[in-house]
């Protein structure tokens, strides 16, 4: 019997040696052997050996390289040709530091990585990027790139993307920022890229250069679209014409950009009837434009971040349109402009509401108890740098938030009693967060925890300062601590990938932040303490 | 049935209109479970025939294309060994209503498919290639992870010992490879040059 399971590659000989080698399971499973042949077989040379390894289809190996980390990937390369060139292969998304240098290592990187969609080209301030022609040569070599990141290349320009749109036309997404290229190299790659569905433009120095900023927009991409990002720019609204061209658009946000909004929202709202999200960041934008936005009727999620311009009124126009709402971010810088009144009308309409973060904002009892009654599906809240919110908002909270999973509450006049009223409250509460709340005790928080077992609780009342100092035993000897928190630390981050060390980064900060200074101040007072008596 | 009759007559109930309502839900029955028991037949390459059922045999989009050529003829499938497909259908029949979710399997592979893994290169090759050909994400991705683990912290020798791998570089290539590899050319990315 010679049939054999694998491909034809594998001649029956060495499969029969392969089975004789491994567990007599498997020999039953490949072929019937005889003993004798099997003993001459295992006397071959070590290149008879099982290499079963290179039968494996190349997807199969591809399949394993994509799942390794990257440490054992460059491991993996070394091991064989094959796996070289397959490992190289597979390699999809690659992310290279773009400085001159870069340039003339640009075939050979390419030839090896000839499966690139995902590139990402990071330079830094302080040095010179790599320019046209070493992008020209990179689209040359990737035209199937579906995503590229530029950062601080300063210098590309129009040409150079105009150059590199035509050869990568089946660009999807495309994010950059502190890039120096203007309005001619972005039009460029809307007019050759009719597959982009997102755009993220952050700090694009070329559009402001000239008397008159260029439109942007819409190109061929503009119909494909579904997010757009823009980030600090002078002139964002020579995007104009782009955004209200985006008739599929999802997604609008906007930091930073400068320009009166207002103008522009009512024929973003009549042309994109889409729209699902809208972020706004400090930028100018007033009721007018909130009573534009209030036409999106599929609107979801609405960002309100430091526009002072915006009031209850505004809120409540498009509360009472938008009923499909479910979340809401408003950040009032304190300015008192949003409070109550437009919390109410969102309570009043919209049922579906499941997220609401209030910054900045001041909402009372009154406004809570509608929102806790009215939006039954209201699952993560938060409340930060409130003046009234206090136990009673809190109690009211706990009452009627039926739904609520997740609780964060910073900066908020609240004590212990708001802890308690919590721990009897909420019934599918998973997890709170309580922070520089100075009413707020380790005895609230011992409340809370002991009420509430599965409830994962995060407060930072000082109460980790005396855990982790009374742990490592450091009232006794304050030198001895900081030596055993190095030498935990140093384990993990040994031939570990770069998250291993950015988190034990973390836990060295956080640990010698408070805890080193907290134990040094202890032994200084316990050190005084013994040398006075 | 006469037996059925004095019962259904004892309960005062009307015998005919009971038989004829089990008779119907007889009928209903069979037509119901022939339904969900259509039957796949396929051959491996050692002339075996299994009798699966579709939904578990379709779990491989190369049977399912396959089935739609032959229509209820046998599919044959010539480069796979019976024992080894019977180790799948086995592998399909515990997940045939799991989905596509290649996350899920990420974690089965701790639990309930643990021991399935749990055998030699040649058959960890074998499932691997079959998976592949019949093209089933799933046991593929599972399988693929087998290694990852296998290779995961290994010095290069170690894999090449491990997966009894030849080296063919030569030792001016693997220390021209292994140097550039390694040496961060232009700074922190890991790109690798040759």
């Amino acid at each position: 019997m010679g049939q054999l399971i694998s491909t034809a590659k594998l001649t029956s000989r060495r499969d029969c040696n392969h089975s004789q080698r491994s567990k007599s399971k498997s020999t039953a499973l490949i072929c019937p052997m005889q003993a004798e042949e099997a003993e001459e077989l295992d006397r071959s040379s070590i290149y008879g050996l099982s290499d079963f390894i290179s039968d494996l289809p190349d997807e199969c190996l591809a399949c394993i390289f994509q799942s390794l980390c990257p440490s054992d990937r460059k491991r993996c390369s070394l091991v064989c040709r094959r796996w070289l060139r397959i490992e190289g292969q597979s390699r999809h998304r690659l992310s290279l530091n773009a400085q001159s240098d870069l340039h003339p290592l640009i075939p050979s990187i390419f030839s090896r990585f000839d499966a690139v969609t995902k590139l990402a080209l990071k330079c830094d301030r302080k040095s010179v990027s790599i320019g046209d022609e070493a992008l020209v040569q990179i689209s040359e070599r990737c035209r199937n790139l579906t995503r590229l990141k530029l950062r601080a290349c300063r210098d590309l320009t129009d040409a150079g993307m105009s150059a590199f749109a035509k050869n990568c036309r089946g660009l999807k997404k495309l994010s950059c920022g502190s890039c120096t290229f203007g309005a001619k190299g972005m039009n460029a790659v809307l007019d050759n890229c009719p597959a982009l569905e997102e755009l993220s433009v952050k700090r694009l120095r070329g559009i402001t250069d000239g008397a008159a900023p260029e439109p942007i927009g819409p190109g061929v991409a503009a119909a494909a679209l579904k997010t757009i990002c823009l980030k600090e720019l002078y002139n964002g609204q020579c995007f104009g014409p782009l955004i209200i061209g985006a008739k599929n658009l999802k997604s609008l946000k906007l930091f930073r950009c400068s320009g009166d909004w207002d103008k522009l929202f009512p024929l973003i709202a009549d042309r994109v009837t889409g729209m699902v999200e809208i972020h706004m960041e400090r930028i100018q934008v007033s009721d007018i434009g909130l009573v534009a936005i209030s036409n999106c009727l599929n609107l979801e999620i609405l960002h309100l971040v430091k526009t002072p311009e915006c009031t209850n009124a505004g809120l409540g126009a498009v509360a009472e349109k938008c009923k499909l709402l479910r979340k809401l971010h408003i950040d009032g810088w304190k300015a008192n402009r949003i409070g109550d009144q437009g919390l109410i009308a969102v309570a009043k309409s919209c049922p579906n509401l499941q997220e609401l973060v209030l910054i900045g904002v001041n909402p009372t009892k009154l406004s809570l108890e509608i929102l806790a009654s009215n939006c039954l599906n209201l699952e993560r809240l938060a409340l930060c740098g409130s003046d009234t919110v206090g136990d009673a908002e809190i109690s009211c909270i706990a009452v009627k938030c039926i739904a609520l999973k997740k609780l964060c509450i910073k900066s908020c006049p609240v004590s212990d009693h708001g802890m308690e009223a919590l721990a009897s409250g909420c019934p599918n509460l998973v997890k709170v967060k309580v922070k520089k709340c100075r009413g707020v005790t380790p005895e609230g928080a011992h409340c809370l925890r002991a009420n509430r077992g599965s409830l994962a609780v995060n407060l930072d009342t000082g109460e980790h300062l005396d855990a982790s100092v009374s742990d490592g035993g450091a009232q006794d000897n304050g030198v001895e601590f900081p030596l055993v928190v190095a030498g935990q630390i140093g384990a993990p981050s040994i031939g570990s990938s770069s998250t291993g060390r950015s988190t034990s980064y973390k836990l060295l900060g956080l640990l010698s932040g408070r805890s080193l200074v907290a134990c040094t101040l202890r032994r200084l007072a316990s050190s005084n303490g013994s040398s006075r008596s | 049935m006469a037996f059925t009759w004095s019962k259904t007559i004892y309960m005062g109930l009307d015998p005919i209109f009971l038989t004829e309502l089990s008779i119907s839900i007889i009928i209903f029955s069979t037509i119901a479970s022939s339904k969900k028991s259509r039957v796949s037949k396929i051959k491996t390459a050692d002339n075996e025939i299994f009798e699966v059922e579709e939904a578990v045999a379709t779990m491989s989009n190369t049977i399912k294309i396959m089935a739609g050529d032959c229509s209820g003829g046998v599919i044959p499938l010539n480069n796979v060994h019976s024992t080894i497909f019977a180790r799948v259908i086995e592998w399909c029949k515990k997940h045939v209503d799991d989905g596509e979710d290649l996350e899920y399997y990420k974690g089965a592979l701790k639990n309930c498919d643990a021991t399935f893994f749990e055998v030699d290169q040649a058959v960890l090759y074998h499932l691997l290639t079959t998976a592949n050909s019949l093209d089933i994400k799933p046991l593929l991705h599972q399988g693929c992870q087998r290694f990852v683990d296998m290779i995961n912290g290994k010095t290069v020798e170690e894999i090449r010992q491990l997966l009894h791998i030849k080296n063919d570089f030569t030792n001016e290539e693997e220390d021209e490879t292994r140097k550039k590899l390694w040496s961060s050319v232009v700074g922190m990315n890991s790109f690798i040059l040759l």
